[in-house]
């Protein structure tokens, strides 16, 4: 495949990504859960960051590593990163 | 982790029926107020209340780099990369009724050699294949850190704040965030603001001996917005745009990068400025038939210095009997390079920008993984303990990434990760 043929497959899918994403926190906005429904939610595997330790081991080395940063609320301490 | 809650709106009369009502009233929805922590620590932010007991964690990790193949060096004996013995702990406690306090930190050990210039090489039929040329063992570094975040709860949301620090023989940096969240909708919306800045100060080593800067520093300042939606009583999603800004000194000092036609390498060379864009979407789905969790998170990435990146993690949480969790995983990355990037220059650049760091090449990734758990409630006293193995892999090349890459660069790396992880709760 040729790069323009690319750069048009990775337009669509990220166009597409973005859609999914807009168009499930509208929606979203129309259903209500109560409170005492939450269960499943208020498992600690449905937490977004279910393993805090875990998370900021993994962002080090790949902030350490790659040239893209962590992204959400993340900052924090820098690094020499040989 | 318990958490405790303020949220009148939760003692209203219920359906005495339901046998989920108490597990909602206890631990209200980890989904419907987990926002990011600041700098990724403050998990307690999963819960709209403070933790309700005291949490120790301890880990040790192994991290260790594949040796160079043979093919991408031209120096034989000179193919060891990188190992790190990393020690990280984290306490997270109870301060008051409203707030909670959670403190981490990281002892390691670094040790090997890293990427220092790519040559070309023009032997026999070779064409000028680039080949890296690594900075032999010379590295021998400890690195300590410490976060301190806390979080004070409001009924309908909570404000952050955290402090911390790096420590490394030639590097230190310190870090400060405010954020704060506020929850719509019967808590199925939590909207959330936040900043953080980090100021940073190196001091190479060897400065004079290798025409290296002696002193340099660069600050860094990060905005986030986020919303948290829950989407059914199965699924809840979470979308964060983040903008950064740093200036200063953002070039490697140990790294050079070499220039064809005047035949030797030049100090590696970035912008003195980087503005970055990072959209990160994250996506929970719980399957009550299979008693397991899929997590799918996505982050858009890009920058001015024309790197874009995308990342793809998908895991899925299986609870088993007596305990026992498994959580298999798999990460895609792929970037494209930074605009000044060249493996090596056939001449130097007028704007004088030079980098052959494979970090800002162009290359693809995947990451898999497997993390086993086992979780026993009263095991002394009434302490809850929690034991877990983890082992990922991370593998890079030209090949993996999403666009097509000419060039691949010899620098790129591959490695292993092993940790054993101790959590106590009481």
């Amino acid at each position: 495949m040729n790069n323009e043929l690319l750069q048009s497959v990775r337009r669509r899918v990220l166009a597409l990504a973005c859609s999914l994403v807009l168009a499930s926190l509208a929606g979203a906005g129309c259903t209500t859960v109560k409170p005492w429904d939450r269960d499943m939610l208020s498992r600690p595997d449905m937490a977004f960051d279910s393993d805090p330790l875990e998370t900021s081991r993994r962002n080090h080395i790949y902030n350490s590593k790659e040239a893209t940063p962590p992204g959400g609320a993340g900052g924090g301490g820098g690094c020499g990163c040989n | 982790m318990k958490h405790r809650h303020h949220d009148d709106s939760e003692t209203k009369p219920r359906p005495q029926t339901r046998p989920s009502a108490t597990d909602a009233l206890n631990a209200l929805t980890a989904s419907a107020m987990a926002l990011p922590g600041l700098t990724g620590l403050a998990g307690s932010a999963s819960a709209d209340g403070p933790v309700e007991e005291t949490t120790i964690d301890k880990e040790y990790s192994y991290y260790r780099e594949d040796k160079l193949e043979p093919r991408k060096t031209v120096q034989p004996n000179e193919r060891e990369r990188m190992e790190i013995h990393s020690y990280q702990f984290r306490v997270t406690t109870p301060l008051t009724e409203r707030s909670d306090l959670d403190i981490a930190g990281t002892l390691e050990t670094l040790s090997g050699a890293s990427p220092w210039f790519v040559l070309p090489d023009l032997a026999g039929d070779r064409d000028g294949r680039p080949v890296q040329v690594m900075s032999g063992a010379t590295i021998d570094e400890d690195r300590g850190d410490l976060l301190v975040a806390g979080n004070y709860f409001f009924d309908q949301g909570k404000v952050s704040g955290s402090g911390g620090f790096s420590i490394e023989n030639d590097y230190y940096s310190v870090n400060f965030g405010l954020g704060a969240d506020r929850s719509l909708a019967d808590k199925n919306t939590t909207l959330s603001i936040g900043v953080s800045t980090s100021l940073d100060w190196i001091e190479p080593t060897d400065c004079k001996d290798f025409n290296r800067v002696c002193s340099e520093d660069k600050q860094s300042v990060n905005v986030y917005a986020g919303i948290s939606q829950i989407l059914t009583r199965h699924s809840a999603i979470q979308s964060t745009v983040s903008f950064g800004y740093t200036t200063g000194f953002l070039s490697d000092p140990y790294k050079l990068a070499y220039i064809e036609d005047v035949g030797s390498a030049v100090s590696d060379s970035r912008p003195d400025d980087r503005k970055q864009f990072t959209w990160l979407t994250k996506y929970r789905h719980h399957v009550s038939g299979f008693n397991g969790t899929f997590h799918f998170d996505y982050k858009l990435y890009a920058d001015d210095w024309e790197v874009n990146s995308h990342t793809f993690d998908l895991s899925w949480h299986q609870s088993l009997p007596w305990g026992f969790q498994l959580v298999p995983s798999f990460r895609y990355y792929s970037q494209s390079q930074a605009e000044f990037f060249e493996n090596y220059y056939a001449t130097a650049r007028s704007d004088g920008l030079a980098s052959s760091d494979y970090r800002l090449s162009p290359y693809g990734a995947i990451t898999y993984g497997l993390k086993a758990s086992w979780a026993y409630e009263d095991l002394i006293a009434t302490s809850d303990w929690q034991l877990a193995l983890s082992y990922e892999r991370y593998e890079s090349s030209a090949g993996k990434a999403f666009q097509r890459v000419d060039v691949e660069n010899p620098g790129l790396v591959n490695f292993r990760v092993f940790a054993v992880r101790a959590t106590v709760s009481f």
